[in-house]
């Protein structure tokens, strides 16, 4: 992937590209060449994202901007540890700006997870992998659109409030066991959707 | 490996979202080296997440912050992390035990039982320690103010909700009441995390003391 690729993507929509494949073909041209230009276009469309993110966790306005510089910078650099087979982009940004709030804001250590033996063989190609994950995350987005309420505020306040589960009960009065049975719920649609191998409807 | 229990899936989206406390978390990605199917599981937690991160709302990026960061881009991206020395135990234990499983020098605790305490980043962490207990030993009855995950390195326990062999996990919480028992055959060796102190109860204290603090 190069970034004439994804610029191609920019180019053509008039817009910047915000497509989770194209997001991922340029974590491809930043692991491949360097890409400077394809690495903006994460950052335009990831930066203001781990800016949110990180003050709904507790971050102070000026904090979540350093915070939400140093996980594009991670970005940069680690790019070429993001494999599409196992994440899209959005995920992996995620997972980065997390651990980054763990360490940081919580000044916590997490233990090292072993991604290199998650391999599976997968046969597919780039183009199949691609359509592939594009299709999933289309059909993860309208699942996690779709759900209840009472499902949505519970999973939210567990993302971004960093809240742990006895804690959102507490806040929602609610049993600790409602908590759970509402996330179990949630949690089921979300791999309902990621399973379902065939075209959105 | 027939591993047959596993984190239930509030445990996953804890951990996805960055909730579950240290030692849990460490329980819990031993248990992910070890197991394919949760490995998957895992990747639909951080997908939730990953789906409700791209949803927040976003303005534009000052220019300014945009030259800050290009100028940070000193060096080319990494290289993928070199191959790790080995260890008789998967990576993420490795990182917090200092020496192999083998060599782990065994503290008395009470008839039958050993342990080894590992260190976490800090106290609020909660607990995290080996057991070595011995074929047919009794744990005292308990169940936990938070959650308790005990995964299975060698040997095997039963109690009343079945039967933990090598790389099954026991993900506890307040509704669990058990009294673990090593099975006969030869010792149980597990790596224990809890993120509040047990509660036992109904027992002689004598017998429960060397288990308080735990
Ligand atoms: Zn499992």
């Amino acid at each position: 992937m190069t970034a004439a690729e994804c610029l191609a993507a920019t180019a053509e929509t008039g817009a910047a590209a915000t497509d989770d494949t194209d997001l991922a073909r340029c974590l491809r041209a930043v692991a491949e060449h360097g890409d400077r230009e394809a690495f903006l276009i994460l950052y335009d469309h990831f930066a203001p994202r781990v800016t949110a993110y990180m003050q709904r966790g507790g971050a102070s306005p000026a904090q979540a901007e350093d915070l939400a510089q140093d996980t594009l910078l991670a970005v940069w650099r680690k790019a070429a540890l993001f494999d599409p087979r196992k994440a899209g982009a959005a995920t992996w940004v995620f997972t980065i700006a997390r651990n980054l709030r763990i360490d940081r804001l919580r000044r916590e250590r997490r233990p090292t997870v072993d991604i290199d033996e998650a391999t599976l063989v997968d046969p597919a190609g780039d183009a199949e992998t691609e359509i592939g994950a594009a299709r999933a995350a289309a059909r993860l987005r309208r699942a996690v659109d779709d759900l209840p309420p009472d499902q949505a505020a519970v999973v939210r306040m567990s993302f971004f409030e960093d809240l742990p589960h006895p804690a959102i009960a507490e806040r929602l009065g609610i049993p600790l066991g409602t908590v759970k049975s509402r996330l179990r719920l949630a949690f089921k649609k979300v791999r309902d959707a990621l399973d379902d191998t065939g075209d959105p409807a | 490996m027939t591993i047959r229990h596993h984190p239930a899936d509030p445990t996953l989206v804890a951990s996805a979202a960055g909730t579950l406390g240290e030692g849990l978390s460490v329980v819990l990605a031993t248990h992910l080296a070890l197991c394919g199917h949760c490995r998957e599981r895992m990747r639909a937690a951080e997908a939730l997440g990953g789906a409700l991160f791209e949803a927040l709302p976003a303005a534009p990026p000052s220019a300014a912050r945009r030259d800050a960061i290009l100028a940070r881009l000193d060096r080319g991206p990494g290289a993928a992390p070199g191959p790790v020395a080995a260890r008789d135990v998967p990576r993420p234990l490795a990182d917090y035990l200092d020496r192999d499983l083998a060599a782990v020098p065994w503290r008395g605790l009470a008839r039958g039982v050993r342990h080894y305490p590992l260190s976490l980043s800090r106290p609020a962490g909660g607990t995290l320690r080996l057991f070595r207990i011995a074929p047919g030993t009794a744990l005292p009855r308990h169940t936990h103010a938070g959650q308790e995950f005990t995964l299975v390195l060698d040997g095997a326990f039963h109690d009343e909700t079945g039967e933990y062999r090598s790389g099954d996990l026991a993900d506890m919480d307040a509704t669990h009441d058990h009294r673990p028992i090593a099975d006969e055959g030869g010792d149980c060796v597990c790596l224990v995390a809890t993120d509040a102190p047990l509660r036992f109860h109904g027992l002689v204290p004598r017998l429960v003391q060397p288990f308080l603090g735990l």
